[in-house]
């Protein structure tokens, strides 16, 4: 890989052009040279990266060189020449920059002379006086070559290498040799590029870059190649001009109508021309400013095309009902700037202004919706509390307009309001009042849940803290801390983390428990103090404006991550029961935190941070901890991509993706477990899709629309879980009455052989003197075989009850049949014990969560027992 | 428990039937008394440690009884600092067979009656935190020979504060000799299922004398402790706010310990003199422990102190004590009067 210069691109090509302020012109610039040595294209190009023509160290050459080919390409101020000498090995196309507009015709056969130049490592010659030489004008232009794979054993840089220079094609298949389409997908879609200062594109040969620890453990070989694997297949896709936000040159379909001719991370990119060139430290295909090498949307075959849904299956037996749980990220939803109560933790994100408030909120919304989860959880919403002005309450009443169908003639319908989300409302102040008081931690973020009150009562809340670190300040030589350029301490040791909300649910019609966890864990940004240690001996090492080292590509902070990773699991292990922990881990499907939640099957040494405390109490000491304990979740989404043969990924960083954000399930729930997506409708998308409104160009209201994409930046991911109606581990089934009715499943078996004109009755046990006014309809069936029927009980009070179904033969529908008129089937009795609550109201209320009998308590203490029996053996004895 | 030795006598008959009234009076207390051991109720120099109780106790055939009043500054921590009158006693007990009783109602749990044995200080110095008094206690006691053990159980115990138990079960065997003696008690409790910071408990004790000489005793206690202490709390109803009713989950276990060795050398029946060396480690001391209080003390995770202190006793039932500390205890000085009848 070329890493020889690091000037700005386009400073370097600005200042070229206007150092050279006259005209290049066509002159006999050639025939006139003496002594100058004319080299092929190929000689100048040489068979490595750097020109041959060029001594060791040296970027130019002394002496001049004539060079000729048919102009192939009009670039910025340059040509590219073109011609073939059938050497596999070396470029049949060259860089010349002419420094000016006025270039040869494209196809005509032209002579420039000028010096060789390793120009930021792009093999180039300079023409002399800006001169070209027209040799024959009865050539035509070789056209774009397809970029193929010739060599499999050689790397995809070493492919660029050969092709600097050269217009090339990208084909739908750029490997012959190899079954199926290897095609250049997109790594990153179009947005800013903060290194070539510049909009552009990151494309990857074959395949989408997934992050190293999205694949393998970090700092394993396997991760390694990863990463140098997606180093090597990258491909920048350049506009030939700078870009102005919001276009994209050569694709005016994009700027017109973006939401039609969307780019997306993985699509593919098929018959686009361009040039080959080298800078930036990277190979870049320059697509020539022409309306010939314009691109419309047949060009970008989308693999992952856009869904205004989850694709997830939620099919489940007869006797079974799903349950939908899905993590979301609300990119800072901030509503104390727009009428919202004042976030005591600080107020710094966000959306600016009140339109891109109103914006952020109908993205996110329609995104809700569209997820159709039981419960959801929500990070990065402000931290200000649970009062009427809240973030949380914001969106929860914003999504809740959604469901403005109040007839129960409508229950069924997705805009039914029994469709309403309640949040979830931790007291932290103790006062047993949810309200604008009660923040979670010290972040001006913080986690919360929706939940549906129709499908699952709350059971219990609470916060689980998250450690902080208080390690010494990192210093210099000299015992001063470290500054930055602005004079910031670098790293203070003390680093602090999100705490977690936790939310206990009782799932209707089962008597089963239900835990759901939002987390957050400390970002990958700023440092933690393990990240500096050795920096003293880094080379080259600038500790006031280098980053740290980062060698297993775990960014920062990874060992601050494993002690929160602990923490969640022993507090989550004494909790017990289904669990589910969601959420930002900032951390990729192998990195040591999600290791130590679910497995570490490769032992991989991991270490959580020094110092570090959790509400003041020392978690591991000044030395950290070697963490060998696993707590066995699994990751949902990774599991059904096992079964899919397809990997997951939520986030886009650079050019490369992979799952930060996780839907980890107690082994508990595994056999539960429908099917776990991430939807893809966030870090596909290009940030021209946000609610943002700065650096969109001209057109920057047509980016917007009520839609899903880019509402945040990672993905949503979702998961279904079926439950059987009536199951239970032995506590009682749980109904909630709303408006004084619940409805009771009465699932029957095909071992009953269900028939049409059967019919399905229940008794309940258990009914106060008043029980005479309960109706209790019969049901008959309409259908034959297995399947649930769904008593409609109005009138039932709170209470306990005992549940008793059955199914009564009815007449049979051919009247030849032999008729078991009234016989009770006996393979279709069924009883269930059921506690009968008032469905939970979408007012978060203060919830005391039941004992949790970590403390003991019983009956009578052993020893009595054993005191007791000895008294009596003295009495038989005396 | 008191030690009536002059007790009146209010009623007997020839069938042995009979009424006793019994007490004592106690003054004296802590002298410069150190807040940070948080052994008691304020951050005085001086803590008080007045005791009184009056008592009647009887028999009838193989019935016994007794109803004891306790009138007591409550000076432990959390505890009022007010001279405060409560009922100690009242059970009723039968004789089942000769050195074997039952006893109903409330009074000492098995294990109280020897928790501190081997201890010869006048203040206790280190407490085994068995149940003490409780109400609603069946208690068995017996003895064979040189052997005695006892059990007792509480239904829904109290600490002193008040604060539930849950059911509490505890008992001893020991050997006893002139020369010799030991004893061994446990104590079980079920904890108060979320109704207290108290979960289950799990205590062992061990107390022995050895009398060297016949004025020299040699004594060491000891204890184990394995406490599941609620590590959060929730608010249910603080309508009252002396009052706070409180859900208590996340129960932790909290591993406690303590022993000491002691001496006393009896001059004759007016003087004595006590030494005791002593020790107590608590995990909420530790630092390094996730259930550290949070509260960083002088004396690290354990402390060891020692005791050196006479008694003077003008007459049987009358003791003058003073008792001084060194190293990391709670206090200079202890000095006491106390009077039985």
């Amino acid at each position: 890989m070329k890493n020889l210069f690091k000037l700005p691109m386009l400073t370097t090509f600005a200042s070229l052009a206007f150092s050279q302020w006259s005209f290049a012109s066509q002159t006999n610039t050639c025939t006139d040279a003496t002594g100058i040595e004319h080299k092929t294209i190929a000689e100048i190009q040489g068979s490595s990266a750097i020109s041959p023509l060029l001594s060791e160290g040296v970027y130019e050459t002394e002496q001049e060189y004539m060079v000729t080919g048919i102009v192939s390409a009009h670039l910025y101020n340059a040509i590219t020449l073109y011609n073939q000498d059938g050497d596999d090995t070396t470029s049949d196309g060259l860089y010349v920059y002419m420094g000016n507009t006025s270039l040869p015709s494209v196809g005509h056969t032209v002579c420039v002379r000028g010096i060789v130049k390793e120009y930021f490592g792009l093999t180039q010659i300079s023409a002399t006086n800006k001169e070209w030489e027209l040799v024959d004008n009865t050539t035509t232009s070789p056209g774009a070559i397809d970029l193929k794979v010739t060599d499999e054993n050689g790397s995809f840089a070493e492919l660029l290498e050969r092709h600097e220079g050269m217009l090339v094609n990208l084909p739908s298949d750029m490997n012959d040799s190899q079954a199926g389409y290897q095609d250049m997908r997109v790594a990153r879609t179009y947005s800013y590029d903060y290194d070539a200062r510049r909009n552009n594109m990151a494309l990857t040969y074959s395949r989408i870059n997934l992050h190293p620890n999205q694949v393998a453990a970090p700092g394993s070989a396997e991760s390694i190649a990863q990463r140098a694997q997606n180093q090597d297949y990258l491909l920048f896709l350049e506009s030939d001009d700078r870009a102005s936000n919001g276009e994209i040159p050569y694709y005016p379909g994009f700027q017109s109508n973006p939401n039609t001719n969307y780019i997306r991370v993985n699509d593919s990119v098929v018959d686009l021309k361009g040039v080959i060139l080298y800078n930036y430290d990277r190979y870049r295909l320059y697509v020539p400013d022409s309306s010939e090498f314009n691109v419309t949307s047949s060009n970008f075959i989308r693999n992952t095309p856009r869904s205004d849904t989850p694709i997830i299956s939620t099919v489940s037996d007869y006797d079974e009902f799903i349950i939908k749980v899905a993590t979301q990220n609300v990119l800072n939803y901030f509503n104390s700037p727009f009428g919202g109560e004042q976030n005591p933790h600080g107020d710094d994100r966000g959306a600016d202004s009140s339109d891109e408030f109103t914006r952020q909120t109908e993205k996110l919304i329609n995104t809700l919706y569209a997820m159709d989860s039981d419960v959801v959880g929500l990070l990065e919403v402000e931290n200000n509390g649970f009062g009427t002005f809240s973030a949380i309450k914001k969106i929860q009443d914003e999504l809740n307009n959604e469901y403005y169908k109040e007839f129960p003639r409508d229950r069924g319908d997705a805009r039914h309001q029994d469709n309403r989300y309640a949040f979830v409302g931790f007291d932290a102040n103790g006062d047993t009042i949810i309200d604008e008081q009660d923040t979670i931690g010290s972040d001006v973020v913080t986690t919360g849940i929706l939940y549906r009150p129709s499908k699952l009562t709350l059971e219990a809340v609470d916060v689980i803290p998250m450690p902080s670190q208080h390690a010494p300040i990192i210093v210099d030589e000299t015992g001063a801390a470290i500054l930055d350029g602005k004079g910031e301490i670098r790293e203070s040791g003390d680093n602090y983390q999100r705490d977690s909300l936790m939310a206990t649910f009782i799932v209707h019609s089962t008597g089963k428990r239900l835990t759901v966890v939002a987390n957050h864990l400390k970002s990958k940004g700023s440092t933690c103090w393990e990240d500096w240690q050795g920096w003293e001996t880094w080379e080259n090492f600038d500790p006031t404006n280098d980053n740290v080292q980062d060698l297993d590509f775990q960014g920062n902070c990874e060992h601050f991550r494993v002690a929160a990773a602990v923490q969640l699991g022993e507090q989550m292990e004494k909790i017990g029961g289904d669990r589910i922990l969601l959420g930002d881990m900032n951390a990729y499907t192998y990195e040591d935190p999600i290791l130590v939640l679910t497995k570490n099957p490769t032992d991989k040494a991991i270490y959580a941070a020094r110092d570090t405390f959790i509400k003041g109490i020392k978690q591991f000491g000044s030395s950290g901890k070697k963490i060998t304990k696993t707590y066995g979740y699994i990751s949902a989404a990774a599991l059904k991509d096992d079964e899919k043969g397809k990997l997951s990924w939520s986030y886009s960083y650079n050019d490369e993706v992979g799952s930060l954000d996780h839907m980890l399930i107690s082994p508990s729930l595994e056999d539960r477990l429908v099917d776990a997506v991430e939807w893809h409708i966030n870090a596909a998308e290009s940030t021209l899709y946000d609610y943002n409104e700065e650096f969109k160009g001209s057109n920057a209201n047509a980016f917007y629309e009520v839609s899903p994409f880019r509402s945040s930046d990672h993905d949503s991911a979702v998961m279904s879980l079926s439950y059987r109606y009536g199951e239970t581990d032995g506590k009682r089934v749980t109904f909630a009455s709303s408006g004084d009715s619940i409805t009771v499943p009465f699932s029957i078996p095909a071992t009953a052989t269900p028939e049409v004109n059967d019919v399905a009755k229940l008794k309940i046990r258990g009914l106060n003197k008043n029980s005479n006014t309960v109706a209790i309809p019969e049901i008959k069936l309409t259908e034959n075989g297995q399947q649930t029927v769904f008593f409609e009980v109005v009138n039932l009070d709170e209470g306990q009850y005992t549940l008793e179904m059955s199914l009564v033969k009815g007449a049979p529908e051919d009247p030849d049949a032999e008729s078991r008129e009234g016989t009770v089937v006996s393979d279709a009795k069924q009883s269930m014990e059921i506690s009968v609550k008032k469905r939970s109201g979408l007012i978060a209320e203060s919830i005391t969560p039941p004992y949790d009998h970590t403390g003991g308590g019983g009956p009578l203490g052993p020893m009595l027992l054993v005191g007791l029996l000895g008294l009596l053996r003295l009495k038989r004895k005396s | 428990m008191t030690t009536p030795s002059w007790a009146l006598n209010l009623f007997e008959d020839q069938y042995g039937h009979k009424v006793d009234l019994y007490g004592e009076i106690g003054t004296g207390g802590h002298f410069g008394a150190d807040d940070e051991y948080g052994e008691f109720y304020s951050d005085d120099a001086f803590i008080d440690d007045s005791f009184s109780s009056l008592g009647i106790k009887g028999t009838y055939e193989n019935l016994y009884y007794a109803l004891e009043m306790d009138y007591q500054r409550e000076n432990w921590q959390g505890g009022s600092g007010d001279m405060v009158f409560g009922v100690d006693k009242s059970y009723f007990g039968y004789r089942i067979l000769p050195g074997h009783s039952i006893e109903v109602g409330l009074t000492d749990t098995a294990f109280d009656k020897y928790d501190h044995y081997g201890d010869f200080t006048f203040d206790i110095t280190v407490e085994t935190g068995e149940a003490g008094d409780q109400d609603r206690t069946i208690k068995y006691q017996g003895e064979f020979g040189y052997l005695k053990f006892a059990t007792s159980y509480s239904h829904m115990g109290r600490s002193t504060s008040g604060a539930e138990l849950g059911n509490i079960t505890n008992g001893y065997i020991g050997f006893f000799s002139d020369r010799f003696s030991v004893v061994l008690g446990a104590e079980g409790r079920l904890g108060s299922k979320g109704e207290s910071k108290y979960g289950q408990q799990k205590l062992y004790g061990l107390g022995m004398r050895v009398k060297a000489t016949k004025a020299l005793s040699f004594g060491i206690n000891g204890y184990q402790e394995e406490e599941y202490i609620s590590q959060k709390s929730y608010v249910v109803d603080n309508s009252d706010p002396l009052n706070i009713e409180k859900q208590y989950n996340q129960f932790e276990k909290l591993d406690r310990s303590g022993w000491l060795i002691s001496s006393k050398y009896t001059f004759n029946e007016k003087w004595e003199v006590v030494a005791s060396h002593n020790f107590e480690q608590y995990e909420e001391w530790d630092e390094d422990s996730p259930y550290w209080s949070g509260t960083e003390y002088s004396w690290g995770k354990e402390r060891e102190w020692q005791t050196l202190g006479v008694n003077f006793k003008p007459y049987p039932s009358v003791v003058f004590a003073a008792e001084a500390n060194q190293g990391e205890a709670a206090q200079v000085l202890y000095a006491y009067t106390r009077i039985y009848f």
